[in-house]
């Protein structure tokens, strides 16, 4: 009696004498199904791009902020406060635009009926709300701190503490919050995602960049004065750039000729137009002219504003590539030979 | 009560239902898991299937549409169309024919849209299937990108996903699904997938005896590390040639690994950020 493998594997390439693993049939053609699609493009707009970028800007944002003050002290203060408002002004329209993107929206709160980890998505609903519990924290904080002399000092004692026992796990919740987007993307059937170990650490460094650049933008915008805190963040910025220029590499390389989409398609100009000349090249040119006083910091402003348009572009030339990725069944085809 | 009357409150508890009957679990003595055998080499084409499916669920038209490709202008599944008869023309070759298949959801034994789904609307009932909980999902649409299929869609008029309940109300009733008792030549049967497996591959035996050597089956073993399909295929031809992947990727796999290098390039530009931000004081003095 032929084994299991017998069955299934006695595939027709393998009657043609083929080799197995190609997809020509019996008559030599290529298998396909008159270039229907084999997959279903992802239901997600522009809702979700946005989210993408914003739920990355809020977590580097913050995270850059505790930092700041955890390992800086008092000349970092200002990225601090910064980073707060950042976050918090970034973190309001992520859970409207998610409901805003849902099918049936006064379901939303059906994300949290049941934990469940092992889908990215209900981690990410969990991780947002815990998030956005903590920047909310923060914010408070910062408020009663700007107002110490009236308060007592117990409050702004309690605040305080509390904002550092929640570094503990607030700060792993936030590189969640910044990543698993991208690991999100990667738990699906589309080809130019599909289970890519890249698309999580490059959505998390160009959280970390985004997030440095809206700080070093309002620190600009509010004061004209060189100061150490600026000049860290242009490291972090710099940092953070060139990791993220790594990992987007490292995906496109690692998708092979399945990038198409993104690199070739309709959204490449964003890819490399957005992420790559606005997000990356633009900023680290303008950042090493040679000027200084008021030009120099116009140039800083333009620079960062540029920075998070490239973060921007990332995420949407990702998601909207992966429209095209899924409608095209070559890729599928592609994307599902055996290893 | 006033929960009747508060639209909002209901919906809110439509969060929590009752769960009225106790649900035995699948694959018990008692309750086996229940499957589908699509046997192509015996496919007419009639279609009986994909209108006796309408039918039933009450699934709406997907209009006139001709696509001029064979015969087959319903093209693919769908959130209204939860079986599909391919046709796919063989000119060429040493002999021209016809590929017939009905397609449908595959009830994955490790399926990524129950595994993705974040409201746990997609389950598995108690009969081993894969079912969308009509009241549960809110229409976000992982799922969708999570079948490596392309099997489930969402509906424009409700916002939900919808796909294949291997006819869930029928079954409970005692009933086979309505694509299976419509079908004139036995090409879908119904049955406990154990049994369907066995029969399938005496089919195959059969069919290869017979001088049809092509004959293989889809799904009824793991597919490349897929994990088996409950509703599995007895095929003619390379997978594509139907629309289906060959080795599908299990998408939910392997998610430990992204997470942990996530984490990773995390930590070592928030150690880097720290570095600067700690070496700035001397800066400063
Ligand atoms: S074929 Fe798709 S919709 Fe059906 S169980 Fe598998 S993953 Fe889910």
């Amino acid at each position: 009696m032929p084994g299991d493998t017998d069955n299934r594997r006695q595939s027709p390439d393998e009657q043609a004498g083929k080799g197995g693993k190609n997809s020509a049939d019996s008559s030599g053609q290529e298998a396909s199904y008159y270039d229907v699609p084999m997959l279903k493009p992802p239901v997600w707009q522009w809702e979700i791009a946005t989210y993408f970028f914003l739920g990355g800007l809020a977590s580097g944002a913050y995270i850059l902020g505790r930092l700041a003050e955890r390992f800086g002290g008092e000349d970092y203060r200002e990225i601090t406060r910064a980073g707060t408002a950042i976050a918090a002004v970034a973190a309001i329209p992520c859970s409207p635009l998610l409901i805003k993107d849902l099918g049936d929206p006064k379901r939303f709160h059906h994300m949290l009926r049941v934990f469940k980890p092992k889908s990215p998505m209900n981690l990410g609903s969990w991780v947002l709300t815990a998030c956005s519990a903590l920047i909310g924290l923060a914010t408070v904080r910062e408020v009663l701190d700007s107002k110490q002399e009236d308060l007592p000092t117990e409050a702004v004692r309690v605040a305080d503490g509390a904002i550092n026992i929640s570094d503990i796990v607030g700060l792993p919740l936030m590189l969640l919050l910044g990543s698993y987007t991208g690991i999100l993307l990667s738990a699906t059937a589309t080809p130019v995602w599909s289970r890519n170990r890249w698309l999580g650490p490059l959505f998390i460094s160009s959280a970390m960049s985004t997030g440095a650049a809206a700080i070093s933008l309002a620190l600009e915008a509010t004061s004209e004065a060189k100061s150490p805190a600026k000049d860290a963040l242009q490291k972090v910025e710099t940092t953070a750039r060139v990791v993220e220029g790594a990992m987007l590499s490292g995906y496109l390389v690692s998708c092979g000729e399945l990038n198409e989409p993104l690199t070739k398609g309709k959204f490449a100009p964003h890819l490399w137009g957005g992420t790559v000349g606005g997000g990356f090249m633009l900023p680290e040119l303008l950042e090493r002219l040679p000027v200084g006083g008021k030009v120099r910091r116009w140039i800083k402003i333009i620079a960062d504003m540029s920075t998070l348009l490239g973060g921007l572009a990332l995420r949407w030339s990702i998601l909207f590539a992966g429209h095209d990725s899924a409608n095209d069944p070559e890729a599928a085809r592609q994307a599902s030979r055996p290893k | 009560m006033i929960l009747q009357q508060l639209p909002v409150l209901n919906e809110l508890s439509n969060a929590f239902p009752p769960r009225q009957t106790p649900v035995p679990s699948p694959g018990s003595d008692t309750q086996p898991l229940m499957g589908f055998f699509t046997d192509t080499s015996v496919c007419i084409g009639c279609k009986a299937c994909e209108v006796a499916c309408k039918q039933w669920n009450q699934l709406p038209s997907d209009g006139f549409n001709f696509t001029g490709h064979s015969y087959d202008n319903t093209r693919m599944l769908s959130e209204t169309t939860w079986r599909h008869v391919a046709f796919k023309e063989k000119i060429g070759g040493e002999k021209s024919r016809w590929l017939m298949m009905s397609d449908v959801c595959k009830h994955c034994e490790d399926a990524p849209c129950q595994q993705s789904c974040p409201t746990g609307s997609i389950i598995y009932n108690e009969f081993g299937d894969v079912y969308v909980q009509p009241d549960i999902c809110n229409g976000c649409g992982y799922c969708i990108s999570a079948c490596p299929f392309g099997v489930l869609g969402r509906s424009p008029e409700d916002g939900r996903a919808h796909k294949c309940t291997l006819c869930y109300d029928r079954q409970t009733d005692g009933m086979q699904p309505a694509c299976a008792k419509s079908c004139p030549t036995a090409s879908i049967q119904f049955g406990p997938v154990e049994e369907l497996r066995e029969k399938a591959k005496q089919r195959v035996e059969t069919l290869h005896a017979q001088g049809n050597t092509q004959a293989y089956l889809y799904g009824a073993d793991s597919l490349d590390g897929y994990g088996r399909l409950n509703s599995f295929f007895l095929l003619e031809d390379h997978p594509n040639e139907y629309n289906l992947p060959e080795a599908p990727p299990q998408p939910l796999h392997g998610q430990e690994t992204r997470y942990a290098l996530s984490l990773l390039t995390g930590l070592v530009l928030m150690l880097l950020s720290a570095l600067f931000f700690s070496k700035g004081d001397n800066y400063a003095r």
